[in-house]
């Protein structure tokens, strides 16, 4: 959903001020915005699930067509839901879509709600508009879960400006709830689990496009035990390195931001794993450094098969944060997103 | 005796008469011609309809509908985001004409694209980036097949002029698709894919689909067992199987293709007299011959053996010529089928025939099988002859003379069972078609019979009247009666045949025409451009019928709803009206109750009702009609029956009032203006048209159809030129059927002739001029059709009055709009 024509958006160039709840809902003058769901759960039992959750907004033009019939519009929905089920060895996933109207999909702010079919996640008109209710359900799973969040919100980039590449505008207003307390219930082929656990979620909306050269990202959400979380995206260039606006933030347990350069931390891909289905080899437990922030950890797939195979193939998937220095000590969770990698046949 | 020789001999008498041979072959290959034709053609349209329904539908196995022919969005919208139920596809399906070729109307599909993925792959067919985006906010703008794209001669980004209602309307084309396959090119060759929207715009049909595809999986199956699928969805909505709605159809054309079937096997049975006759004579023919073979040993059994063989090689090779024959014709019958489906029925196939072993090879089973058929009797009649029996036919002239006697006797007993059938027999189509056919063949089977006795009676005021030659010229057909009496036969079936269709089809344009004129009473009828299959899913907008009610010119207006409801069970068609007086007065009532008026038809439940729905549902004057309303089912009194050619299927006529009252039902599908004397009609048709194009223009490029304006003049000549269009193929199988009979009577007076070159030396020797003999032999074959027309007649009379309802039983004339 992230190609074709910019003229005539919305650009994001530079910092704004961002004004709740408003911003929670649509910005239908940019062209792609996303409510981004990620967590990781845990059944009484112990037993861990992997959730991802997003519905994704996307203008086809700028103006919206003169319409009688409800369904002409340029506004359209993409939803994209996917569980994993660990000690099964299993991966869920499935991808929707729809064109924008009342009774099929939208976004609002009073009351917040957004919504595909019957997949919805909602809240109240408050600034914060929390609790927020998340409800998804195909023929094979159901998720029904309620966030709260622990810490404010984090502006991510600039203010919230998060430069993409090197023409102005190639940017997003970004912000994140990086922490939100979870629970719920959800349903594989009929069997419910009661879970609860954390969520991130990441907002963002703009009409920027990859640029020449850069073919994909690389997206970490990490919720560290001892209560900081750190974010970071590397945007890949053809020659295999990162392109100069990779970053990165670290979240303390306050909610103070710290952003970090390219420069300040060290990824190194430890192995790979290729898709039986599409062929694609994907990298496969990291190793990352950030020396400033002393922190050191391996970063595994809590199992290998997370790609969601939908219009555009990708990896997303819960993984497991190991303490390099004490790896007796649990250093947390968090989700990996991998995208733009090609099949070499 | 060896084979060869037997067909040497065989060889060389037919080498000697190649004119009686071509003539067999001719029968043959018409009458197997006409029938491979109709059936190709009908299991060609059928077919293609299929391949149609499954084009469209694609994987759908289900699909949700109404019988009000639209149903509301918000089923579609209940399912996908209550039922989460993801299989399923909303759909808009309607017809637009192209301003270059309106005969040829495309088949739209609207749809959403993000729907349509695992019912269609239509989208997937297009290579064009950014299609979706086109479809659904510009609006206008439709993907076309490749082959569609060819025949309208346009590429991407070329616009196509179309016609809604009386506006043009310019469409784009966005994209072209490959078809997966020949069938499915076909089908696709005349349909537009269009986004949701843009269909419901252009349809008028804003918060209305025409029905929503689904697909039972495994998983789902449950949903569709169960009414909780049904729970939450609009009363009227119903699911149906893809299979159901294929059926529907199939029902509906039904009666179109036994007529033509009916037509072809007749064409057949007159092939088959031609046979007979040939036959026969061949086998007098050779009585000598024969004789002689019987002498040098040949058998019985061998004799009539050698008979069938030479009719089974004509027959196969008739056959043949047949089926080429057929193939040939069913290419032009095919356009004239469809048109007339299209026309009659909404429904839409493919002009191109398809070729299916199934027709070929039941057509030469019929082809030769009939040939054998016919020639039973003269293989019987050669394998009678006795050794050495040289002297000519007067003995078996004289046993033929017997068999008439015996035939015209079956003929009664085919008369009268046919009669039985007709009156006591079901209505099925089949079964009345049997008792026309037992009366044509009955009445058939008397001819030679009759002619004996005709030409009996006839003998002495001849021979009073023209004197010597008078008696011969009579004598003559009494004594060749074995050739005449079949060839007077085989013009009586044609003849019949012939004159009945054209009798059926004149007094029922007659009937039709008539009653469109006393229907269309009122000047000016409005009514939405017929786009879409149902019409009662059309309304007209209220502010519209205050506005065009209320011009001065108008005298009185009709409104008029049609819809369906419950009758136990059983679906029927109700339309409610409002009348002036004289549109009362037009009404023809077969039968009413005796205190029928129409103040209490307006005020109290009661309803009137079509002869078809009458004889459909067994309702009689004067009893109960239960209908289902909101509040329950409620009855209403029978108070007549009515006259009516519309609707095939028969509907329920009550005032506005009533409808009104029982449904909570205000909308309008179409109205009637009656205008005051003296005002020119084409005026006020002229200005609303006028004020419908301003209206649209002020509303933008996708805005409110324009609806349909139609003098009543306008409207009769419209509806008359369905019908003729419709009856054009009878037309064409009578000419055939003409071509058959006439041929017959060809060979057949021709063989009379040869066969009494002998008795015209005598008449010769005994000093008869060739002018004399001329005379007479011209004033023989007059008398034969004299006589046959006089039979004829005869024949006529009785069983014309039979099968007239027969024809308007079957075809429906739809003057959409008139009701």
């Amino acid at each position: 959903m992230g190609d074709g024509i910019q003229e005539g958006f919305s650009m994001a160039t530079g910092p704004r001020p961002f004004h709740f709840p408003e911003d929670h809902g649509p910005h239908p003058d940019f062209r792609n915005e996303w409510w981004y769901y990620t967590g990781n759960l845990e059944a009484p039992n112990g037993r861990r699930f992997g959730y991802q959750f997003t519905l994704f907004r996307n203008a086809l033009s700028p103006k919206s067509p003169e319409k009688l019939s409800n369904w002409r519009t340029n506004q359209i929905y993409m939803g994209h839901f996917a569980l994993t089920d660990v000690e099964e060895n299993r991966f869920f996933f499935s991808e929707r879509f729809s064109r924008e109207n009342i009774e099929l999909a939208g976004s609002k702010t009073k009351p917040f709600r957004v919504w595909l079919e019957n997949w919805e996640v909602t809240g109240d008109s408050t600034k914060d508009h929390f609790p927020q209710i998340i409800r998804a359900k195909t023929e094979e799973v159901e998720l029904e879960l309620e966030l709260t969040s622990l810490k404010p919100f984090v502006l991510q980039g600039n203010q919230g400006h998060s430069q993409k590449g090197s023409r102005p505008g190639n940017a997003s207003y970004y912000y994140s709830f990086t922490r939100m307390k979870t629970q719920g219930v959800l349903k594989i082929q009929g069997t419910p689990f009661q879970v609860q656990g954390h969520s991130w979620m990441d907002r963002e909306w703009s009409t920027s496009a990859l640029e020449e050269g850069q073919i994909g990202w690389d997206w970490f959400a990490l919720q560290l035990s001892d209560g900081r979380e750190v974010m970071l995206y590397q945007i890949r260039l053809e020659n295999g390195k990162p392109d100069s606006t990779s970053k990165g933030v670290v979240v303390d347990q306050n909610g103070k931001t710290t952003p970090l350069d390219w420069n300040d931390l060290k990824l190194e891909v430890l192995g790979s794993w290729t898709s039986p289905e599409t062929g694609v080899q994907y990298p496969s437990g990291w190793k990352l450094s950030i020396p400033s922030e002393n922190l050191n950890f391996q970063i595994n797939p809590l199992i290998e098969n997370q790609e969601l195979r939908t219009s555009v193939n990708y990896w997303e998937g819960a993984v497991e944060v190991v303490n390099l220095l004490d790896q007796r000590k649990k250093a947390g969770r968090g989700y990996v997103e991998l995208t733009g990698y090609r099949s070499e046949n | 005796m060896s084979f060869k020789v037997v067909i040497a001999i065989g060889l060389s008498y037919w080498k000697k008469h190649p004119l009686q041979l071509c003539l067999a072959l001719l029968g043959i290959m018409l009458g197997v011609g006409v029938v491979t034709a109709i059936d190709l053609t009908n299991t060609s349209a059928l077919k293609s309809f299929q391949h149609s329904v499954s084009t469209i539908s694609g994987q759908a196995s289900h699909r949700l509908v109404s019988a009000s022919g639209s149903i509301p969005e918000s089923d579609y919208f209940f399912l996908r985001s209550r039922s989460g139920f993801q299989n399923s596809a909303p759909v808009i399906e309607g017809f637009l004409k192209t301003n270059t070729d309106p005969s040829h109307p495309f088949r739209v599909l609207g749809v959403d694209p993000f729907a349509e993925r695992p019912f269609r792959q239509f989208l997937q067919q297009t290579s064009t980036p950014g299609i979706i985006s086109a479809l659904l906010t510009q609006p206008n703008t439709i993907l076309v097949s490749e082959q569609g794209a060819e025949m309208l001669n346009v590429e991407k980004g070329s616009e196509i002029p179309i016609l809604v209602g009386s506006r043009n309307v310019m469409l784009k084309v966005v994209g072209i698709f490959n078809a997966t396959n020949d069938f499915s090119a076909q089908v696709l060759r005349q349909m537009m894919i269009m986004d949701i929207s843009t269909a419901q715009d252009l349809f008028s049909m804003q918060g209305k689909l025409s029905r929503v595809d689904l697909i039972q999986k495994e998983s789902n199956q449950e949903i569709f067992s169960g009414n909780e699928f049904l729970q939450g969805l609009s009363q009227n909505t119903k699911i149906q199987s893809v299979n159901e709605s294929l059926e529907a159809g199939e029902r509906l054309t039904r009666a179109f293709r036994v007529n033509l079937t009916a037509l072809s096997l007749l064409t057949l049975v007159v092939g088959m007299f031609l046979i007979y006759n040939t036959m026969t004579f061949s086998v007098v023919q050779r009585f000598g011959l024969l004789g002689r073979m019987r002498v040098i040993g040949m058998t019985r059994k061998e004799v009539f053996n050698w008979i069938l063989l030479e009719a089974l090689i004509i027959g196969s090779l008739g056959t043949v010529m047949g089926l080429f024959l057929g193939m040939i014709l069913a290419e032009s019958l095919l356009n004239q089928v469809t048109q007339t489906m299209n026309d009659l029925y909404f429904v839409q196939t493919v002009s191109s025939v398809q070729f299916s072993p199934i027709t070929l090879s039941k057509s030469i089973l019929l082809g030769i099988g009939a040939t054998l058929f016919s020639a039973y009797l003269p293989a019987r009649e050669a394998s009678s002859v006795k050794p050495a029996l040289i002297l000519k036919n007067s003995l078996t002239e004289e046993i033929q003379q017997n068999r008439f006697t015996i035939l015209g006797v079956f003929g009664v007993f085919g008369i009268l069972t046919g009669f039985a059938t007709l009156i006591w027999g079901s209505d099925g189509l089949w079964v009345s078609y049997s008792g026309v056919f037992l009366l044509i063949i009955g009445s058939a089977m008397m001819v030679p019979m009759m002619t004996q006795i005709f030409s009996r009676i006839l003998k002495p005021v001849f021979s009073l009247i023209f004197g010597v030659f008078g008696g011969m010229t009579l004598r003559g057909i009494e004594s060749q009666l074995g050739r005449t009496g079949i060839a007077i036969a085989a013009l009586t079936i044609a003849v019949a045949a012939t004159n009945s269709l054209d009798l059926m089809v004149s007094s029922f344009r007659t009937a039709v025409s008539s009653w469109l004129e006393s229907q269309l009473r009122a000047d000016i009828y409005i009514s939405p451009p017929s786009l879409l299959s149902n019409q009662n899913s059309q309304f007209i907008d209220s502010e519209l019928i205050k506005k065009y009610s209320s011009l001065p010119e108008v005298e009185y207006a009709s409104y008029y709803r049609r819809f369906q409801t419950d009758s136990k069970g059983l679906r029927i068609n109700v339309h409610g009206v409002n009348l002036p007086e004289k549109g009362e007065k037009a009404f023809r009532f077969k039968e009413k109750i005796k205190d029928f008026d129409w103040n209490g038809f307006r005020e109290k439940p009661m309803v009137i009702v079509s002869e078809p729905l009458a004889v459909k549902k067994n309702l009689i004057v004067g009893e109960n009609l239960d209908l289902e309303t909101p509040e329950g089912s409620i009855n209403f009194k029978i108070a007549g029956i009515f006259h009516d050619y519309a609707a095939e299927q028969g509907f329920a006529l009550m005032s506005r009032k009533n409808v009104k009252r029982f449904w909570q039902d205000d909308q309008i599908n179409s109205m009637a203006l009656y205008l005051k004397p003296e005002i020119q009609i084409q005026e006020v048709v002229q200005r609303i048209e006028n004020d419908l194009i301003e209206n649209s223009g002020n509303l933008g490029s996708s805005s409110e159809l324009p609806l349909n304006v139609r003098s009543n003049t306008e409207l009769r000549k419209t509806s008359l030129s369905i019908f003729d269009r419709t009856f054009a193929i009878t037309g064409i199988l009578k000419l055939l059927l003409g071509g058959v009979a006439v041929i017959g009577i060809f060979s057949a007076l021709m063989s009379v002739q040869l066969e009494r070159s002998r008795e015209f030396a005598v008449l010769r020797a005994i000093g008869m001029t060739p002018l004399e003999i001329g005379k007479m032999v011209c004033s023989q074959c007059e008398s034969v059709g004299i006589l046959q027309l006089l039979w004829n007649e005869i024949r006529e009379m009785v069983s014309d009055s039979s099968s007239h309802p027969l024809l308007s039983y079957d075809y429906n004339l739809d003057s959409s709009g008139t009701k």
